[in-house]
Formats: structure tokens, C-alpha cells, sequence
């Protein structure tokens, strides 16, 4: 195995078990050793978080320690982004995210970013209590793809059909993307969300 | 005619024996619906009480109750005027929307070992903490020295892991968890004082029953292990100390998210009653701990009672009733809160549901 495979699995590793000095010392490590810093971010820092996200779903792994786990991965992301070569990246997307209108819920849509994020999206998180239109702004502003909205509490999911209404009218090419407690299938198709997510950890 | 008074039925109940027929939880902050005229603006935007002047005044809170007894022949009726009334004379800030529950938006302490410096409310005059004692004190006053019914009137207080959760940032008590967990546990434990201080002023006020709802300690959210050494020390020692001060049916607790993998070391806290969240089977829940203690639930609130039909209503309710309701021991609810904007024909079919396939002995 290479050395650099090895810091690809030291680093999906630390990850992992949510350590965040061992990140930040390999993802250094990695940008000393000239090693690609978007390739670290993808087969290491991404790697760890979608080992963690599939513990998640097989309930070997709870919200503490995924918290811990993104924590150490937006730490070693910030070390490495720096150095990422814009050019030879090809852009995945830009991502609009935020809590629906009357809800500041945000533990879940927090990881969801740092997945996100991880899995190399631009994310704009405009934060909790987000009235429809700063998603529609957002959104123009940022030529976004993808509109993510999350609402634990059930008097706000009714806010998201507000969102979906004005993004139809607004921004018809944007999809969007539902989360939180709250998903629930009637929901999704009642508002024809393009995107459900079921398993989004800290919806509690 | 019913058999017996709702009391009667709701302790035959908790006693794990068959009353006349399956009792039902009442919902908690649905009860706004009824507040002054909003029964006839239902669905529609304007109303007549909005949620801050309904939990702002015990008068028009208990008035509301009290039409909710009335028109759906309750066994009990619930008590929370907010989201959490000891959160903010301990130094959180809540936001109030007009037409939804308040929340805390600030939160009263940074780092998990300043709780040393938090303020123990003050029960006689903090915050809205008279203002539940009053809605309490007016229920008890209406319904059982005047019209001499036993309906259970519900007071509320956070179990202690939540109640942390509210005061710390729920974000910060994760990390604590793991990081701080001596801290963390002596948090918790402070945050049980307080709200057996609180439940035992709302039973002193004329609370039969009181509903300790328990979100943060979810089991989507911690670890069966993180539960069992954090929360179920404080939870116990909580719902021992309500059920000593008022006697063995006071105590409900409440757990969100899928628990499945710890229902008998929730069992331990020794609740009057547990109510658990959709996500769990009762027919489960019943097998292991439903000897232990009555069961409650679990209708979906979102996908059902909120968004369903009457039909779906009945369905679900009736298939609850069967996987919990053989033998007693079992309280009809939904698997938490109802939605604030759940239409009233649901809310309506609901209620009748325990008279039409609760009543004992049950028809296969």
C-alpha cells in the first residue's frame, strides 16, 4: 500500500472515531507530502463520513459521536481546501440549505451540510427560521441545484409548501430536497419534493 | 354509558388490569383549537386566540380544556402553557409564533460546568410558571370540585436529559456527553431537581399526572448505553420522587424516536406510564416490558392525524388497541404531540375509537 492510500485510510479512520487533532495532523501531513488536497478530501475526509453515515443507518453509530466525526472532518477540510486546484475540479453543484421558516432545529441539517460538503457540494446554509423567499434569493444568487429544507417541528413542515410553491414558480430547474422529522411520504408527495431524505441523523 | 369514571379506568390502567374500556391520552398543545371561537376557523389563517395569548392566560387555557372534555369526552386533559416552563427564569430566551408552539432560541449557559451558576427557579413567581399553576389550579377547580369528575388534569415538566438539552444547546450537550460526562451526568441530575420541584408545585396546584416528555434522550439521537448511565439515573430518581409525593399513578413518561434496542432499560425508570414514539411496534413493546408498565400510544401524529383521514385514523388506532390493548395495561395516544393544525373530523374520529373497539373484553 502506498503512503498515500495509507493517509486516505488514517484519515477516513480519524474521522471515524471523531478525532480531530489526528485529522488536522494528517491532512497536514498530506499537503506535505504534495499529495492531491481534493483527493484527500474525497477518499479520506468524504470516505470517513460515508462510513459513519452507513453506521448511522445500521444504529452502530448515534448523533454524539457523528458530531464528533464532522467535527474532525470539517477541521481537516479546512486544512486541505486551501490547497484544492479549482481548476481541475469539476464543479458537483451548489447545494441552498436551511431550516424551514418557524423552526431552528438544526442539529440534523448541520451533518447533512458536512456530508454535503464532504461529498464535494458548494453548500450555502442560510440557517434556522428561513423565510421562503431568502431560499428563492439564495438560490438565483447562487445558480443552485438543489434546495434543501428541514423542519423538525410539524407546524413548520407546512412552511416548506411554501417554499416548493415559489421555488415551482420562481426557479422550476431547481430541485428540492426535504428533511427532518417531519419527512414523512405524504409530505413528499403532497408538495412533489423531488428528494426525501428518510434517514437524516439527529431528526429526532 | 361508561362503567366507570375516567379516573377509575385510567389507574385500572396503570394498575395493568382491564378497565371498561381503553382510556385515551388528550393531546397538548392541539387544545389552542378550542380556545374562544378558533373551532369554527380551523385551517384557516386568521384565528381568534393565537398560541401566545392561549398560553399566556390560564383563564382562556382551562376554558378551552374544559370545552375539550366536553366535546370529546376526555379522560384527561394536559397542561403545558409553552414549550418548556422552567427553561426560561433559568436564563433561556423563547420565541413566540403566533400560531405555533414557543421555542427556546437562546440558550442559558455555554459550557456544560457552568450549570453551578444557574438560577433554581423560583415556582411561586418565575416566568410562566404561575401561569401553569393557574391554568392547573382553575382545571382542578372546574372539573373536580364542581363537577366532581376524576378526569386526570396533566401538569408537565421536561425530563431531566431534555431539560439540559434546552439549557446547554442540544449540540453542546452531544459533545459534553462524550467529552464532559461527569459534568454532563451532574447537569442532568440538577436539571431532575428542578423539575421534581416544579411537578411537585403543579400537584400541589391539582395536577393528578405528570408528562415528563423526554426528545433529546431519543433514541435517534443517543446511544442505548449513553441513556442508561446519563438519563435513567435522574429519570428514576424524577419519577420516584413525583410518584411518592402524589401516589403511583402520577407519573407518564414520554420517549421520542425508535427505542426498541432499550425498552427494558427505560422500563427501569418506573414510570406510571410510558408512552413511545410511532417508530416503535406495540405489539413489541407489549411482549417485553408490558408487564412491567402501561403502555401508551402511538398513532403517527404527522402522517396520520395530521395529514390522514378519519379512515386512516381508525385503522391505525384500531390496530394499536389491538397490539396493546389485550389484558389492560394499555392508554390510547399518539406517538407524540398532535400537530397544532390536525383537522378536527381526525381529532373527532380519534376519541370515539377507544369506545368502539376499546371496550373490554376485546373482540378479536
Amino acid at each position: 500500500m502506498s503512503s498515500r492510500e495509507e493517509i486516505f485510510n488514517e484519515l477516513a479512520d480519524a474521522v471515524v472515531g471523531g478525532k480531530q487533532d489526528l485529522a488536522v495532523e494528517l491532512a497536514n501531513q498530506a499537503i506535505e507530502e504534495g499529495i492531491d488536497a481534493y483527493e484527500a478530501i474525497m477518499k479520506g475526509c468524504a470516505h470517513g463520513m460515508s462510513i459513519v453515515s452507513d453506521k448511522y443507518d445500521k444504529r452502530e453509530m448515534f448523533v454524539p459521536h457523528i458530531m464528533m466525526s464532522a467535527r474532525a472532518m470539517n477541521s481537516a477540510v479546512e486544512v486541505l481546501q486551501p490547497h484544492v486546484n479549482v481548476e481541475s475540479v469539476e464543479d458537483p453543484g451548489h447545494v441552498v440549505m436551511g431550516v424551514a421558516f418557524g423552526d431552528i432545529h438544526d442539529i440534523g441539517i448541520n451533518l447533512v451540510n458536512s456530508l454535503l460538503a464532504a461529498a464535494g457540494f458548494n453548500v450555502h446554509h442560510l440557517g434556522r427560521d428561513v423565510a421562503p423567499e431568502q431560499f428563492i434569493g439564495a438560490a438565483k444568487e447562487n445558480n443552485a441545484d438543489v434546495i434543501g429544507i428541514s423542519a423538525l417541528m410539524t407546524t413548520s413542515m407546512l412552511g416548506m409548501k411554501d417554499v416548493v410553491k415559489l421555488a415551482r414558480k420562481e426557479v422550476p430547474g431547481v430541485k428540492i430536497m426535504i428533511g427532518g422529522r417531519t419527512r414523512v411520504p405524504a409530505l413528499l408527495r403532497r408538495y412533489r419534493s423531488g428528494c426525501l431524505c428518510r434517514k437524516c441523523p439527529g431528526s429526532h | 354509558m361508561d362503567e366507570m369514571s375516567h379516573g377509575e379506568r385510567i389507574k385500572k390502567a396503570i394498575d395493568l388490569k382491564e378497565p371498561d374500556r381503553v382510556p385515551a391520552f388528550s393531546p397538548c398543545s392541539w387544545g389552542v383549537n378550542l380556545a374562544g371561537d378558533n373551532i369554527n376557523r380551523m385551517g384557516k389563517p386568521e384565528k381568534d386566540v393565537y398560541f401566545p395569548k392561549f398560553v399566556h392566560n390560564p383563564d382562556i387555557y382551562a376554558d378551552a380544556w374544559v370545552k375539550a372534555v366536553d366535546r370529546f369526552g376526555l379522560d384527561f386533559v394536559h397542561v403545558l402553557v409553552g414549550s418548556n416552563v422552567v427553561a426560561l427564569p433559568m436564563g433561556c430566551k423563547e420565541a413566540e409564533p403566533p400560531w405555533g408552539i414557543p421555542q427556546v432560541v437562546g440558550e442559558a449557559i455555554e459550557k456544560v460546568e457552568d450549570w453551578k451558576n444557574l438560577k433554581f427557579p423560583n415556582m411561586d413567581t418565575d416566568g410562566k410558571i404561575p401561569v401553569q399553576l393557574s391554568a392547573i389550579r382553575l382545571l382542578d377547580r372546574e372539573l373536580h370540585e364542581r363537577r366532581g369528575d376524576d378526569i386526570f388534569v396533566t401538569g408537565t415538566v421536561m425530563a431531566p436529559l431534555t431539560l439540559a438539552g434546552f439549557l446547554l444547546g442540544v449540540e453542546p450537550l452531544m459533545f459534553a456527553m462524550i467529552e464532559k460526562p461527569d459534568e454532563t451526568k451532574e447537569l442532568i441530575e440538577f436539571c431532575a431537581d428542578v423539575g421534581i420541584e416544579c411537578a411537585k408545585a403543579q400537584i400541589d396546584a391539582g395536577a393528578d399526572h405528570i408528562f415528563t416528555p423526554d426528545p433529546t434522550a431519543s433514541g435517534d439521537l443517543i446511544p442505548a448505553d449513553f441513556y442508561e448511565q446519563l438519563e435513567l439515573p435522574a429519570a428514576k430518581r424524577q419519577s420516584e420522587a413525583i410518584r411518592k409525593y402524589k401516589d403511583k399513578y402520577a407519573h407518564h413518561y414520554h420517549i421520542c424516536g425508535n427505542t426498541a434496542d432499550r425498552l427494558e432499560i427505560l422500563a427501569e425508570v418506573g414510570m406510571s406510564v410510558i408512552s413511545l414514539d410511532n417508530q416503535v411496534s406495540l405489539k413489541e413493546a407489549k411482549e417485553r416490558i408490558g408487564s412491567k408498565v402501561c403502555l401508551c400510544g402511538n398513532v403517527n401524529p404527522a402522517d396520520t392525524l395530521f395529514m390522514g383521514t378519519p379512515e386512516k385514523v381508525e385503522a391505525e388506532s384500531k390496530q394499536c388497541i389491538a397490539d396493546a390493548g389485550p389484558g389492560g395495561g394499555f392508554i390510547l395516544w399518539s406517538g407524540c404531540d398532535f400537530p397544532l393544525d390536525c383537522p378536527l373530523e381526525n381529532i373527532e374520529r380519534f376519541y370515539e375509537m377507544p369506545k368502539k373497539y376499546g371496550k373490554y373484553p376485546l373482540l378479536g
